[in-house]
């Protein structure tokens, strides 16, 4: 009875901790997820904040909008983002900004699949953004690359990454946290609650601070970086990935795919991206690429609006536009037919 | 393959399973050998190569010992295998190194090539494992075992494979021989046993690291306060590391319902350089005790050859340790220790010296002992005893959560001693303390997985 009773007790703790513990106590703070709302830069990484977002997205009929960082709005402020444009210039939808900075087609399949699940059978917005085509590198599909973003949500054993080779140990331990609700909350604290994600370095680095003060974060402030001086645009050859060996047309398709299975209406949007930067036969390639996205997608009974390009000075650096650029696209956007329909239905 | 990995819980967790769901026990012996072999092969996979010859040769050796009757020829024949091994491995590169500086003093222009080898890890404990039982079987303390597979599993059972405890055959053939699948309450206190072990690591190790590293790094850099600061905080990493270590390897044999040796029995507490020696490293220094210092004659044939015999088996510990002169020097101190220790010890002042006046006088001893097994040579650790001495005060940079657990690590050793915290051996209490641990380390601890330091021994 005693040897029952000691493993009745491991196991109850064990339960409460990992799984009693991140139902009770959430700790988001979802009474900020208010219409203009966007994840905050340094928290790109909590998608246990991510899926709050989601849920709570979904329960007030929003229509969220999922991309990378044009769709966060890598230039602007919160309010200067395509979504905030969207919301401010009509009241027939709401519109949640769901971007997230930095993340990949292969990456954004992953979010999908594990972090939006409550986003089933609602009407969603995709934004595509042709930048990751523009080079082998950006696409995954050259050489090994060690900066890429939000590492733990690529597929880990399923496919193959050209530019992601880590070992077993980094593939297994992204392959369990991402289907974890309990290291999901345990990263989000240590991402919200902390000063910072490691209390042993920080004591290091602050050897006379109280250690309590760690368990006090300073509030974090996203610095809007400048953007380039578009009269000083230079003009570049883009390495233009074929759209059919391309991962981000891969795993693009594969998204939309998936987000059909769950029963969502989408929209795809084909952001722009900034000609002035491109040679006239790179601008050439960027144009027959949409074209062909564009045909493609409709084959599988997806549409995908191509958004008007905004004017030189409204773009921030290759892909991002600047908080006019936005506005810009936003009123383009709310002009066109398929986009109207989409949000009234 | 590190225990503290995600790669080892889910190894542990497939075979955990197999282990469990095989109602032969033979079936059973064979899975854990099969585990044992992929653990290892993880670090390299040619490394079980070379745990097989140990496996091998000695099975041969003892066959022949128990048939020929020519006992003390394959014994002999067995301990040549395996410190050759050891010696190819571990001191090819410090003997020649040696070797080349000689000629280089006498003027010889004449360089030995240096060799460029891996050194396989835990070599030195499935060696002294092995060796150990040949000899206990020389001396008929055990009996031979038949089986091939369960002499091969005694030698790379893959809890004890990269750091020890070094079991004794006397203490794990009878579990091996008897072993049953292991019931829920091993489990539970195998993983109370591991996660306290994870937590030392994780936890304390790894924190105290941090700060020693920079200390030892650079020591002229720092005043007085610091390097005191930082050989205290080594005095730490060391030992939680090893007895995190420890605690982990004895967890997963328990979950396994194979109970190992206990290796670490509140070191800091001993009240003399031998009562030191046991309780650190229990599973070595015994072995050296009884397959060396015994042998040797012990302390039978005076104080002088006791003398001879404790300075011999420190030395060769010391050496056992690395491939490195600081080792031999770290090994001649509590050797010279000891026997000083033991001189004085007549006295009778030191006889009514109050017990806690003793405990921490060997732990200052012990601490700068530990000095120049951290340094990166003899030289440099004098350097650092010295500036200890002569630098000067300086305000201290040690983060004051660190030196709150210095003290609190020291305060735990005395309660324990003393028997005021046995309470927290209650199941309802040990539930509580593995939360604790789990929390502080998925919230505080680093999640980068640090090599122990006694994997390079």
């Amino acid at each position: 009875m005693n040897r029952l009773k000691y493993l009745i007790y491991i196991t109850a703790s064990m339960f409460v901790m990992a799984i009693a513990f991140p139902v009770l106590f959430p700790l988001t703070g979802d009474q900020f997820f208010t219409s203009d709302y966007r994840l905050p830069y340094y928290l790109g990484e909590d998608y246990f904040l991510y899926n709050k977002y989601s849920e709570s997205a979904a329960s007030y009929n929003a229509i969220p909008v999922i991309g990378d960082s044009v769709i966060w709005g890598h230039y602007t402020s919160a309010t200067g983002t395509l979504t905030a444009h969207l919301n401010r210039h009509q009241k027939t939808a709401e519109f949640s900004n769901m971007g997230i900075d930095g993340i990949h087609p292969a990456v954004m399949y992953g979010l999908v699949e594990n972090y939006c699940r409550a986003l089933t059978n609602k009407k969603i917005l995709v934004g595509i953004n042709l930048l990751w085509m523009s080079s082998p590198r950006h696409d995954l599909t050259g050489k090994k690359n060690s900066e890429i973003n939000h590492r733990g949500l690529l597929p880990q054993f399923t496919e193959v990454i050209p530019a992601y080779n880590p070992g077993f140990e980094e593939r297994l331990s992204f392959f369990i946290k991402r289907n974890s609700h309990f290291f999901l909350w345990v990263d989000h604290l240590r991402l919200t609650k902390f000063r910072s994600k490691n209390l042993y370095r920080w004591c290091m680095e602050n050897p006379g601070e109280n250690p309590f003060l760690f368990l006090n974060p300073e509030t974090r402030i996203y610095e809007i970086p400048k953007p380039m001086d578009s009269s000083k645009f230079p003009r570049q050859e883009a390495q233009w990935v074929e759209t059919e060996k391309s991962l981000q047309w891969k795993y693009t398709v594969k998204t939309l795919k998936l987000l059909k299975s769950r029963g969502n209406d989408i929209l795809a949007i084909i952001t722009p991206f900034n000609r002035y930067m491109l040679t006239e036969e790179s601008a050439e390639r960027h144009e027959n690429i949409v074209n062909g996205i564009r045909n493609n997608l409709a084959l599988e009974g997806i549409t995908a609006i191509v958004p008007a390009i905004p004017p030189k000075e409204e773009f921030a650096d290759s892909s991002h536009p600047t908080e006019q650029g936005y506005r810009t696209i936003a009123e383009d956007l709310l002009k066109n037919r398929d986009f109207a329909a989409f949000i009234k239905n | 393959m590190l225990f503290q990995t995600w790669t080892f819980l889910f190894f542990f967790a497939v075979f955990y399973i197999l282990f469990r769901s095989i109602k032969n026990s033979a079936g059973r012996q064979y899975l854990i050998l099969a585990a044992s072999f992929i653990f290892y092969g993880w670090f390299n996979p040619l490394y079980p190569l070379l745990l097989l010859w140990i496996i091998a040769a000695d099975y041969i050796f003892l066959m022949f010992m128990e048939k020929t009757g020519k006992r003390k020829l394959f014994l002999v024949l067995s301990i040549t295998n395996s410190l050759t091994l050891l010696g190819s491995f571990k001191y090819a590169g410090f003997i020649t190194s040696n070797i080349n500086e000689l000629f280089e003093i006498t003027g010889n222009t004449y360089r030995l090539p240096q060799p460029d080898i891996l050194l396989p890890v835990g070599i030195s404990f499935f060696i002294f494992i092995s060796m150990g039982y040949v000899i206990d079987f020389y001396f008929g303390k055990v009996g031979r075992e038949r089986n091939f597979g369960r002499h091969a599993l005694f030698v790379s059972f893959f809890p004890q494979l990269s750091a020890g405890p070094i079991a004794r055959a006397s203490g794990l053939f009878p579990q091996l021989r008897s072993w049953d699948r292991g019931n829920s309450s091993d489990l539970a206190e195998g993983a109370y046993i591991f996660t306290r072990g994870l937590f030392k690591k994780a936890a304390l190790a790894d924190f105290f690291a941090l700060y020693a590293d920079k200390i030892f790094g650079n020591p002229s850099q720092f005043g007085s306060p610091d390097l005191v600061l930082g050989a205290l905080a080594f005095t730490w990493q060391i030992y939680f590391d090893f007895s995190g270590y420890t605690d982990m390897a004895r967890g997963i044999a328990r979950c396994f319902g194979i109970e190992l040796m206990e290796n670490f029995r509140l070191p800091y507490m001993a009240v003399s350089t031998g009562d030191f020696w046991g309780r650190w490293h229990i599973s070595l220094s015994s072995w050296f005790r009884d397959y060396l210092y015994i042998p040797l004659g012990g302390n039978r044939k005076g104080k002088i050859t006791e003398s001879r015999n404790t300075m011999i088996t420190m030395l060769l510990s010391g050496l056992w340790h690395g491939a490195a002169w600081n080792f031999v020097l770290w090994g001649f101190i509590h050797g010279a220790l000891h026997v000083i220790g033991k001189l004085i010890g007549r006295f009778r002042v030191i006889q009514i010296a109050p017990v806690f006046i003793r405990r921490i006088i060997v732990f200052i001893l012990i601490v700068f002992t530990w000095i120049f097994f951290r340094a990166e040579s003899g030289a440099d650790a004098f350097n650092y005893i010295g500036g200890i001495f002569s630098s000067g005060y300086t305000a201290p940079s040690i983060p004051v959560l660190m030196s709150v657990l210095l003290i609190l690590c020291y305060l735990y050793g005395w309660l324990r001693e003393y028997g005021l915290l046995n309470f927290l051996d209650k199941p309802a209490v040990k539930s509580i303390l593995l939360v604790i641990m789990l929390a502080w380390i998925l919230f505080f601890a680093s999640s980068d997985a640090s090599d122990f330091i006694y994997f390079q021994f």
